[in-house]
């Protein structure tokens, strides 16, 4: 099996407290270092992240030298603490932000769920959502037009497409969104507990539809 | 699915990308979603408003009959002998369509943050579906606009259209690229520091009246002929000028100037999209 993630020695850091007072002074400092070819004098300092234990300073490390493949048709789960980096991990794989030092390598196309429904217009009518919502997942517009019938079954709001979102219970909201990102063509696909939400019937179609041919990662959270 | 070898590599997460990607490419393969969000704008501006589009008339109409009766009349700015609604008119109808990019890409960062923190797509998309969205309200000002030339003509006003108009579509993206590029960078600046957010509320006034909106070049180079150039190479400028020119037959402007305009506004929009790319990867750890 070939590798389609590869993540090398990734570290994320997060500035703690307050962001306003001081930053330019701050900019200024670390650029003056880079300048010079120093190291980040405000990374120097960071710690291990420990969020019960009050720290010296206020840069944390959230990931620190991670290094891990994934193979084609993986299917794996995260599991941590609250604040143990899961989140962060997945925003950086799926380019939300970026990186403090290391890399990641991805093969394939990336789908990325990190919440259903991002982008949904409330004004909007299902059938419009799809389009928007589609589009802002990475799809293009004929894809869409292609699968639309396909979502709308596999979503069963087929009642409402025409009513704008802002009516729909939270199930439907759920269910029409993950119908749109579960149709995106990709090989690899990024969930953070946006499972959670949905009947049971529902959840379990969902699970079904990521089996085939995806490389996954489910962190899980409470009881999903 | 065949077995790609360890080189090949779709996507490589770096720190740092090289300030020359602009990754306009990137932005080509998304460009469904820009026609999806122009028409979002569209739709959802609609909604539950009364008067809808004539929202569209009435501020350009009004501001146009303030200006005539302040500037014109009580303060007696010279309107470069044209009729004085058409004058103040011609300016607003450019000059909107520059400020509306410019205050709507200027908070784009700040606005979108909850999008941009769940889901990657080239973020320049948009700052770009805003400009192409103000496209529909600037048009509907110009039609505007050519409704109040052709009244005044026929009323027998000194209407010189001439050829310069083909420069039309020229000005227009000069302004487009000009608002979009400033707007960009004010945004990108805004995730760290906000006191940009409240200059931007009354720098875009005070630029107005740095621009030939409310007076003409000429009158500026007849009274404070040492401090004129002040005006003269305010990039939007000429711009305005070229476009009174063109529709009015008054203006002062030459080809030479707006060259430079044109260079200064392409400089503008190269920095403003490099800037905009680097705070892009992080931006969303500091908004």
């Amino acid at each position: 099996m070939a590798t389609v993630i590869k993540v090398e020695n990734l570290s994320k850091a997060y500035q703690l407290g307050e962001i306003g007072t001081g930053t330019l002074s701050r900019d200024l400092e670390r650029y003056w270092a880079r300048v010079r070819g120093k190291e980040d004098p405000f990374l120097k300092i960071g710690e291990i992240n420990d969020r019960a234990k009050k720290g010296e300073s206020d840069v944390v490390w959230s990931l620190k030298d991670i290094n891990f493949d994934i193979e084609h048709g993986d299917a794996v789960g995260i599991i941590g603490r609250n604040g143990a980096g899961k989140s962060t991990l997945l925003k950086i794989l799926s380019r939300v932000t970026a990186p403090t030092t290391g890399s990641v390598k991805l093969k394939g196309r990336i789908a990325s769920l990190l919440e259903v429904g991002t982008g949904f217009h409330p004004e909007l009518s299902g059938r419009e959502n799809i389009f928007l919502n589609g589009a802002i997942l990475g799809m293009r517009k004929a894809e869409i037009k292609r699968k639309f019938d396909e979502i709308v079954d596999f979503s069963g709001v087929e009642r409402y497409v025409d009513t704008p979102v802002k009516r729909y219970s939270s199930g439907m909201y759920v269910r029409l969104a993950f119908a749109v990102a579960a149709h995106l063509e990709s090989e690899i696909l990024i969930v953070d507990e946006v499972l959670a939400v949905g009947d049971a019937e529902f959840q379990k179609k969902c699970l079904g539809k990521m089996e085939p041919g995806f490389s996954s990662l489910l962190p899980y959270r409470g009881n999903t | 699915m065949s077995t790609p070898t360890n080189e090949q590599w779709d996507i490589e997460l770096t720190p740092h990308s090289s300030l020359l990607d602009l990754k306009l490419n990137d932005v080509w393969h998304y460009r469904d979603l820009l026609i999806l969000l122009v028409r979002r704008d569209f739709v959802s501006f609609y909604k539950q408003t009364i008067l809808g589009p004539l929202w569209f008339f009435i501020q350009p109409v009004f501001t146009t009959i303030i200006y005539t009766f302040v500037f014109g009349n009580l303060a007696n700015i010279s309107a470069d002998n044209l009729d004085k609604p058409l004058f103040y008119m011609a300016g607003i109808t450019a000059w909107n369509y520059f400020a509306d990019c410019l205050t709507k890409t200027s908070t784009v960062f700040v606005a979108n943050a909850g999008l941009f923190g769940k889901v990657y797509f080239p973020r320049l998309i948009i700052p770009l579906s805003i400009v192409v969205s103000n496209l529909i309200r600037f048009a509907v000002q110009m039609v505007l606009f050519l409704l109040t030339m052709i009244f005044y003509s026929i009323h027998g006003s000194n209407v010189h259209p001439n050829i310069y108009l083909l420069l039309f579509p020229f000005l227009l993206v000069l302004m487009a690229m000009l608002g979009l590029a400033l707007g960009m960078i004010i945004s990108a600046l805004t995730t760290k520091y906000r006191d940009l957010s409240f200059l931007i509320t009354f720098g875009i006034q005070l630029m107005m009246y740095g621009t030939t909106v409310i007076y003409p070049l000429s009158a500026v180079k007849a009274k404070y002929p040492k401090y004129a150039w002040l005006v003269e190479y305010n990039p939007m400028t000429p711009i305005i000028e070229a476009f009174r020119y063109g529709f009015l037959g008054k203006g002062t402007f030459t080809m030479l100037s707006l060259g430079i305009t044109t260079l200064i506004t392409v400089g503008i929009l190269l920095a403003g999209i490099i800037i905009f790319n680097r705070v892009e990867r992080t931006f969303i750890d500091t908004v």
